[in-house]
């Protein structure tokens, strides 16, 4: 009798231990999934997260971050096998969509980090919408194996 | 002509990853319906040495991969996948197993750049760097199109390198045979690396 309640105990003090992933709304707009790539050695930040739009169309206007110079919003294109990286100013969010920055697909670039980001830090965002305003997030920093994993099914 | 249809091929091979290979194939992987030997071209190895590709990595599974140590993420997160699941397999399997990493910018991409690139994610992964012509011809025998140096729409910031984003599977054969096009989780690479270890690429 006694075993059970503390194994029940034991489990739940384990589950407890797991941080719940972070989601932040912004009156209609629901973000998670925020996760940035451990930096490689000396080179910019990243970041990815999961923008899903339960409100009228709008548009991601930029994105900052007080531990960076610099942040631009890229987009990454497949064509005949090949990858090509650019530069996009503002991020359509369509009413009802889903938009993803995952690898391979769009990303956040951090340029002139200001401090070391390690694994388990987190870093602040600042993201702009048109229409629902700003929000401030926070990536969970992992390290580049441990990245599909923290992205979820998103990074598909 | 030939490079045309290879293309073609490899084209083909992307589509089909969507649906999980070729019907009946046991990889997760994209195999070949027309496998290729390795390059038999010669680069520079990180520690200065001269590496001839096909003699180099001959009878052994060898991943190759075309990137550059600029690349925002497809590049390193390929690596890190790979990288976390060698480290499990037995010291035997993974002997038998080689990664080689292509610098398709070779004029940011020192050796030295190089090599403390590819030693965060292992440091036995051979790096490998030439003149853009010999990349060139490298490129060509893997079947890959060649890399587009791109330059950024707004002045001041860094180019960005167009690049294949697939790594190249060759097994003991001395052939490739499978594609791992960007995407390939470690789980994918998990189920796939004991097949090529196994000789499951002849069809057995």
């Amino acid at each position: 009798m006694r075993r059970p309640l503390l194994a029940a105990l034991g489990l739940a003090a384990l589950v407890g231990c797991r941080p719940a992933p972070a989601v932040y709304h912004l009156g209609e707009i629901t973000i998670s999934h925020v996760v940035s790539p451990e930096p490689q050695r000396g080179g910019p930040g990243g970041a990815y997260f999961t923008i899903v739009n339960g409100g009228p169309d709008d548009t991601l206007v930029g994105v900052a971050s007080p531990d960076a110079d610099t942040v631009m919003m890229h987009q990454s294109e497949t064509s005949g096998g090949m990858m090509q990286m650019q530069m996009t100013a503002t991020v359509p969010i369509p009413a009802g969509d889903t938009v993803r920055f995952a690898p391979g697909r769009r990303h956040v670039m951090l340029a002139g980090l200001r401090r070391t980001l390690l694994p388990g830090d987190s870093l602040p965002l600042t993201l702009t919408f048109r229409g629902a305003g700003t929000v401030v997030v926070s990536a969970r920093v992992v390290a580049y194996a441990d990245l599909d994993a923290a992205l979820g099914t998103g990074s598909r | 002509m030939i490079r045309r249809s290879l293309l073609g091929i490899l084209v083909a091979g992307a589509l089909l990853g969507c649906a999980r290979g070729p019907e009946g194939s046991e990889f997760h992987g994209v195999v070949l319906p027309v496998p290729f030997p390795r390059p038999r071209v010669t680069l520079t190895a990180t520690d200065g040495r001269p590496f001839d590709f096909a003699a180099a990595t001959r009878g052994r599974i060898t991943f190759l991969f075309f990137g550059y140590t600029h690349c925002p993420d497809v590049c390193p997160v390929h690596m890190a996948n790979l990288a976390a699941v060698l480290k499990n397999l037995t010291y035997e399997d993974r002997d038998r197993i080689q990664v080689v990493f292509v610098t398709t910018d070779p004029a940011r991409d020192s050796a030295q750049v190089l090599r403390r690139w590819l030693d965060q994610f292992d440091p036995t992964f051979i790096g490998l760097r030439g003149d853009d012509s010999t990349i060139a011809r490298f490129e060509a025998e893997a079947h890959v199109a060649a890399a587009v140096k791109e330059a950024p729409r707004d002045s001041g910031a860094d180019y960005t390198v167009g690049h294949a984003a697939q790594v190249i599977a060759f097994a003991s054969d001395d052939s490739a045979h499978v594609l791992y096009p960007f995407g390939t989780r470690q789980e994918d690479w998990a189920h796939d690396i004991p097949l090529l270890l196994d000789g499951a690429w002849s069809g057995k």
